[in-house]
């Protein structure tokens, strides 16, 4: 009997430990909204030092295989041309350049940058680097269309594509294009395992064991002087430790914390939350056009406008996504300012559907067209949080023009074996690889296209997309894609739910941070510094 | 007809003896309570489990949701309860194809013994070397995910350990006086097992099954927190505990019920097991007497 009596009291002090265990988060809660992160709790840090919680695990320090850490994130490497903001292109590495014929364009390099370890900067080396990214990487040559490069002078290339293209100016942004000196040290696979660039920090080193990167300021930098001595990266891929790590002040600056966490972090004293839209898109994509209810254009304007995404991007998402319009975001300088949308529109929706012959005839509350009832699997997969609950958000809002949703939740890999023509995909794709609009919109809404698996074809849009790419009038080229904008939201062969937003938390000594949306997370600038 | 040994009275006398130990009424109690509540779900709450308000989410516990809401702004408690319904289901069938497989395979090998015996323990030896919920992931892989394969999954794996326990106990009964006497008569082997081998089993085999109803419900939620198992918006706790993860600091309701909930079922389900092995297992019997 004895053993009997002590399972209940265990079960009783289980009971007990668990209740103090929620008490004690919610004490917890209410005490960590007023303490103030502080930068020096875990390491003596010096003054200028910036601790970054990066999202990935960082694996490798080769601009090609991890050109967006190398480039955008520890500011290594520096490509020949640059974007701001807006996506307009600014010189990088190369002063400025000009269009010779329609496949060959001249690249004037500057003339005083020096690599950090103090080879010079020259035509030769910038033709070995890009040469070397393009072996090594196959895709860099479909971005670029290279098909050789010729040295005029000591600081001038001549590269020569494939075919006419337009877009040929901002593909050398792509980060995997950062140049590096032939000196930089490579282990015996060829891959860099020191790089020397050009950029405003230097490589100091990589510990493979935890995956953090360590840089130095580089005191002869050509552009403006960096505020920070010192940089530190650290791969922190669960992003409920980033957002704890930035609270307790063990790095300075982060990003892509959890939605739900962004309200919290806003309150508490000594942190900055900021949402800032990126070049990637949250898209469904339809299974197949032709031979199911898609292939009438008035169901998937019904679907469209069946979904509210006001609600999804500050509701669900918390405000972690901004409500879209068509494919490119409205601060991107090729976006056509005149679209509209689909604004929210139950009465809308419901009418289109009856238009297309879906109607409830049996009232059971699901629209129906020859005694077969609209339903649909929703398919999406789970490395982005945003997009499960988007999915079960879309769900209930389909309820209610009467079209039966299944969401079911996979790998990216294994969805294609599963999803019929009939089903419809959610996710998050990027915009633009590259600042150009050529990238994204062709990709999607060329009948030729790889990506384009649900079969969109519509003549002018082709011909207008390979307008766009020997098009070299920049007015003109505007023109052509305002226009496959406008018939890509006319005909929604994909419908746009909300642009991606990356929420960047950061201490507040930490100053002259610039976002800047070309970034394919996220990306520093030699203007930071930490303010004593 | 059938002829059990040992336990002839026990069988009648069973409930009452279960419920001299304290800790078992407890687990039986809250087995009847998670019954009702599986039972009677949608009269419990006024809410439907996968209706969305988006305006209303992440509210924390009050009078109109006790459990707070989601963040699709679904209630919790109604989610928790339609949930019990779900996992309870899942782990009896699960318990109950694994107990099937198990007992049959079991009771081949020892009743029959020789080359059958050798191939098939050699098969549970195999499936034992490997764990079990890697081994799910691995057939879920290949299903797809969803609940129903998932069950499917768990009830091909949880037989090894019925078939190890019938086997031992058709090895020692088909040795017996009464067996030979049944032979002598010259029934056949399917009656003979059927009729008079596996009702002795019944009673160590329902104490195991008892104990793996909890195993299966942990099972089932470690596979929906990996978003293998029920697809949303079906409830699940697991699947429930995953959604929550990223609210923890904000909205702690979320996940912290879910969890209760499979700490107290996998509680009371063991709270019996060990009652039954108490009652059933006679050499603690006997060592209670003295």
């Amino acid at each position: 009997m004895f053993i009997k009596l002590n399972k209940i009291s265990i079960l009783a002090i289980c009971l007990i430990l668990f209740s103090s265990i929620i008490l004690g988060c919610i004490e917890e809660d209410i005490e960590e909204s007023v303490v103030t992160p502080t930068s020096s709790e875990t390491a003596p840090v010096e003054k200028q030092t910036l601790i970054v919680g990066e999202m990935w695990d960082i694996r490798t320090v080769d601009p090609v295989k991890s050109g967006e850490m190398v480039k955008e994130k520890a500011m290594i490497v520096d490509t020949l041309v640059e974007a701001d903001p807006d996506f307009t292109l600014r010189p990088g590495l190369s002063e400025l350049w000009e269009q010779v014929s329609d496949l060959q364009w001249k690249f004037y390099l500057k003339k005083d940058v020096k690599f950090h370890d103090g080879t010079e900067f020259t035509a030769d080396v910038v033709k070995w680097s890009i040469e070397r990214a393009m072996e090594m990487n196959p895709s860099v040559k479909t971005l670029t269309q290279i098909k050789s490069i010729e040295i005029v002078d000591n600081h001038t290339l001549l590269f020569i594509t494939e075919e006419p293209y337009a877009a040929f100016p901002a593909s050398l942004e792509y980060p995997s294009l950062g140049i590096i000196s032939p000196t930089s040290k490579t282990d015996d696979k060829g891959i860099v395992t020191k790089p020397i660039g050009t950029g405003p920090f230097k490589f100091e080193r990589f510990d493979v064991a935890s995956g953090t990167l360590y840089l130095l300021r580089n005191d002869d930098y050509w552009g403006i002087k960096p505020g920070l001595e010192k940089v530190v990266i650290k791969g922190i891929p669960d992003p409920t430790s980033r957002a704890m790590s930035v609270e307790k002040g063990e790095v300075g600056f982060t990003c892509d914390v959890p939605y739900g966490d962004i309200e919290r972090l806003r309150a508490t004293s000594g942190l900055k939350v900021e949402a800032y839209p990126t070049a990637r898109v949250y898209q469904m994509q339809f299974g197949n056009l032709t031979g199911t209810p898609y292939s009438d254009v008035r169901v998937r304007k019904a679907i469209s406008y069946a979904i509210d995404r006001e609600v999804i991007s500050d509701r669900t998402l918390h405000g972690c996504a901004a409500p879209a319009i068509g494919p490119v975001m409205p601060t991107i300088t090729w976006s056509n300012q005149k679209l509209e949308g689909y604004p929210y529109n139950l009465e809308n929706a419901k009418q289109l559907l009856a238009e297309a012959g879906w109607e409830d005839t049996d009232g059971n509350g699901i629209v129906d067209k020859n005694g077969e009832e609209f339903g649909f699997t929703l398919y999406t997969y789970p490395q982005r949080p945003g997009l499960q609950p988007m999915a079960e958000a879309i769900q209930s809002m389909l309820k209610d023009v009467g079209i039966k949703v299944e969401v079911r939740v996979m790998d990216w890999s294994a969805i294609g074996e599963h999803m019929t023509d009939r089903d419809l995909k959610l996710s998050g794709t990027a915009v633009a690889m590259v600042p150009d609009p050529d990238y994204y919109l062709r990709k999607t809404y060329h009948s030729n296209s790889d990506s384009n698996i649900w079969g969109y074809s519509n003549p002018e849009m082709d011909s207008l997309l390979e307008e766009g790419l020997s098009t070299f009038h920049a007015g003109k080229r505007q023109e052509t894609y305002d226009r496959v904008q406008e018939i890509a939201l006319d005909e929604v062969p994909i419908i746009h739910v909300a642009y991606y937003k990356v929420a960047v938390v950061m201490h507040d000594n930490v100053k002259g941070f610039v976002f800047n949306p070309i970034a394919h997370d996220y990306m520093l600038n030699p203007e930071m510094y930490i303010a004593s | 007809m059938a002829h059990r040994f040992k336990q002839s009275n026990l069988s009648e006398k069973l409930p009452l003896h279960l419920l001299k130990y304290k800790s078992t009424a407890i687990g039986l109690m809250l087995i009847v309570v998670l019954a009702f509540l599986a039972i009677f779900a949608p009269y419990l709450t006024p809410y439907d489990p996968i209706e969305v308000d988006l305006y209303n989410n992440i509210q924390s516990p009050s009078w109109e949701h006790p459990f707070g809401t989601d963040n699709l702004g679904r209630d919790v408690l109604t989610r928790v309860i339609y949930a019990t319904r779900i996992d309870i289901l899942a782990s009896i069938f699960i318990v109950g194809i694994s107990m099937i497989i198990g007992i049959s395979i079991g009771i081949l090998a020892g009743y029959y013994g020789g080359v059958i015996d050798k191939v098939l323990v050699g098969m549970m030896d195999t499936f034992l070397a490997l764990p079990e919920i890697i081994l799910a992931l691995v057939l879920v892989g290949a299903l797809g995910p969803g609940l129903f394969n998932v069950t499917l999954a768990l009830s091909m794996l949880g037989w090894v350990k019925y078939a190890r326990v019938s086997r031992g106990l058709a090895l020692s009964i088909k040795e017996k006086e009464f067996i030979e006497a049944i032979k002598a008569v010259g029934v056949s082997d399917f009656y003979l097992v059927t009729h008079h081998i596996m009702p002795n089993t019944i009673a160590p085999i329902s104490t195991l099954a008892v104990l793996s109803l909890g195993h299966a419900i942990l099972s089932l939620a470690a596979l929906g927190f990996l978003g293998l198992g029920a697809q949303p918006p079906m409830p699940e706790w697991g699947a429930m505990l995953n959604e929550g993860r990223i609210f923890l600091r904000v909205g702690w309701w979320i996940s912290i019920f879910p969890g209760l909930m499979i700490m107290i079922t996998v509680l009371a389900f063991n709270f019996i097991g060990d009652g039954l092995r108490d009652v059933l297992d006679p050499r603690l019997k006997l060592r209670e007497r003295q």
